[in-house]
């Protein structure tokens, strides 16, 4: 019930209750993740969880500022007060908060702005707004760049949205389905898989200077997309370009038409094994028809989920002896490698 | 949490019509996640619940003729367990270390035995258990959400039913009520009366064995020595639920299969809900609990 009476040892960074292995926490915390929908972010705070960690995303006149989901007063939730005055206002004892952080106004006292009040500071983090996103990094350096996606970022081009949803399975778990056409002819063949391709081409993965990336091409069963071509299955090329360590676009180019439609995918670590999905795609007509797209994707996700969430061990395994690989598994082998030896991911756990 | 169930054991995961040619379905033992399926030619297997490729639950998968597919990538399984077929790569041979380990597994008595154990023993015959009345048939399972805990072992052979010499011609139990008379160590006096019918009464003694770890075996004997026995097996899944599987005696026939079933349903109920002494509540006669 009590804390000890001396809390200035007590420094550590993680998060109470952190799900992650502690040297894994902090490499992760030192990417970019995305938290919210840009759009999502208005006229109120919103929470979001970020590594096991609690934030509130807040716009202002100055942008939009991510900061722990606490009052340094007495420790409310933020994300449950209000914006006024262009401020953050604390549900518990009315502490605005400006666009920094910094208190600049305590209603109880005499003096409301009194100089006090800048004393006070909430405990905010790096964001940026970027590709309809709100993007934060829990370190004060950045250690790899947010994606650039061709395509989503041309304003010329309407960008969709899917409604974000959670699933209880790692980021890194969702990244490999994601980026795992082999799948297609067994679990989608309720939407846009073809049972007649499953014998898998020969594919290369190419090290980027962001990521990985990968081409493929597939045999669709049906034709979802808009560009006038009659046919029953639509024969299209894949292009998957993965920015570490969970986002990923893939640009889907069916064969005879000019039409390319970008879908990207960037997800949100909750926690090691809770995973927020934040999709959007576009695509050549400039004018993508929201109710057809968000309703195909929102299918293809839910023959996803119900799989990858129960995909053991939870945890992926960067030992790459835990599992088997094929050829069709270039990606997630290749992915696996980089996560370990690139950034020092799944360490052995300290003596 | 499953007191003095031994983990190298058999017990049942299933009825044997529960599981049709073709079929797969998850099954839980001691927490151990265990896919079961059956091959179109009528093989019952249970193997680890997880394809070794992407450690998919091999449950979610499908039967195709006799080899089991896993649901993500598709690849196939024989009767061995031996990946014999990648859809992605047909010509590759499927990798040898991706085999997919068994349990031991055995069909016996109505129902599908599955053993952690090294599989050097067999399930037990349950017609020697209780001699006088032959073999005996799977009539139902349940499940419970409650570990087989001492507890639950001492709660389940201390339940009374109504033997279906008792219950005439007609097999219903409807109507008829109980009051406990004696409870002891050597077991249970029940007095069995319909309120409807003051002449149709019953008194009954009930008592219980424990023949194997994971086996009670309830015998009732009433006026004139009309004996029936009823036998019950669990399944410990996990830390909170138990599977329990009721076994009625051959020697009684069809009729006394329908209100077994409903007795059953009601012993799911009681022990889901309430775990108070027998003498407390009644499984038999609750209000709303009509056969």
């Amino acid at each position: 019930m009590f804390q000890p009476t001396d809390q200035s040892t007590r420094v550590s960074e993680l998060p109470a209750g952190c799900s992650f292995a502690e040297s894994d926490w902090h490499i992760l915390a030192g990417f970019w993740h995305p938290v919210a929908f840009a759009h999502e972010v208005t006229d109120r705070p919103v929470a979001a969880r970020l590594l096991d960690v609690d934030l509130v995303v807040y716009r202002t006149g100055d942008g939009v500022t991510v900061a722990r989901d606490l009052c340094p007063h007495r420790g409310t939730r933020l994300s449950a007060g209000a914006l006024r005055d262009d401020m953050l206002v604390c549900p518990m004892h009315g502490l605005h908060f400006d666009g920094t952080g910094t208190c600049r106004r305590i209603p109880s006292m005499v003096n409301p702005e009194a100089p006090m009040a800048a004393k006070i500071r909430l405990h905010v983090h790096q964001s940026a707004e970027h590709l309809g996103l709100i993007w934060a990094c829990l370190k004060d350096q950045p250690i790899w760049p947010l994606p650039e996606w061709a395509g989503l970022s041309d304003p010329a081009l309407k960008t969709v949205y899917v409604p974000s949803d959670t699933w209880h399975a790692a980021a890194s778990r969702h990244v490999e389905n994601f980026n795992d056409v082999a799948h297609f002819p067994f679990v989608h063949l309720g939407s846009f898989g073809d049972a007649d391709s499953a014998v898998f081409p020969a594919y290369q993965v190419t090290q980027t200077d962001y990521g990985l990336s990968f081409a493929v091409d597939y045999t669709e069963g049906g034709n979802r997309f808009p560009d006038d071509v009659k046919a029953d299955r639509r024969e299209v090329r894949y292009t998957y370009e993965l920015t570490y360590p969970f986002s990923t676009l893939l640009i889907v180019d069916p064969a005879g038409s000019d039409f390319v439609h970008y879908f990207a995918d960037t997800v949100c670590p909750v926690s090691a094994r809770e995973t927020r999905i934040f999709q959007q795609l576009t695509d050549t007509t400039g004018d993508p028809d929201a109710d057809y797209w968000i309703k195909d994707s929102l299918t293809i996700n839910d023959e996803d989920k119900p799989l990858v969430e129960n995909q053991r061990p939870e945890d992926l395994p960067l030992d790459t002896a835990v599992e088997m690989h094929i050829p069709a598994d270039r990606f997630s082998l290749a992915y696996r490698k980089a996560l370990a030896t690139k950034f020092g991911l799944g360490a052995p756990l300290a003596a | 949490m499953t007191g003095g169930l031994p983990r190298e054991d058999w017990y049942p995961v299933g009825g044997s019509g529960d599981l049709p040619p073709g079929a797969v379905r998850p099954a839980g033992l001691f927490g151990t996640d265990i896919a079961c399926w059956r091959a179109e030619s009528g093989g019952f297997h249970a193997w680890r619940n997880r394809c070794g490729h992407r450690g998919m639950r091999l449950s979610f998968g499908f039967v195709r003729g006799d080899r089991l597919a896993c649901r993500y990538h598709g690849w196939r399984y024989d009767e061995s367990g031996e990946c014999a077929f990648v859809p992605a790569h047909p010509r590759m041979k499927g990798p040898r270390k991706a085999a997919v380990p068994a349990y031991a597994s055995a069909e016996q008595d109505g129902l599908l035995w599955v053993s952690l154990g090294e599989g050097t023993t067999v399930p037990p015959a349950l017609a020697e258990l209780a001699p006088d009345d032959g073999a005996f048939t799977f009539c139902r399972g349940i499940h419970l959400p409650r570990p087989a805990d001492d507890g639950l072992m001492d709660r389940l052979s201390r339940l009374v039913f109504p033997p279906a010499a008792m219950l005439g011609d007609d097999g219903s139990a409807a109507g008829w009520r109980y009051d406990v008379r004696a409870a002891d160590e050597d077991g249970i006096e029940a007095a069995w009366h319909r309120d409807d019918d003051p002449d149709r009464r019953a008194v009954v003694r009930y008592r219980s064995s424990r023949p194997h770890p994971g086996l009670i075996v309830l015998t009732a004997e009433g006026d004139g020595n009309a004996r029936e026995s009823r036998l019950l097996a669990v399944q410990p899944v996990d830390d909170d639920a138990t599977n329990l599987y009721v076994l009625v005696a051959a020697a009684h026939g069809e009729a006394a299969r329908p209100h077994s079933a409903c007795w059953a349903r009601r012993v799911r109920w009681f022990l889901a809900n309430d775990m108070a002494d027998i003498r407390s509540y009644d499984p038999w006669t609750a209000e709303g609990a009509a056969a």
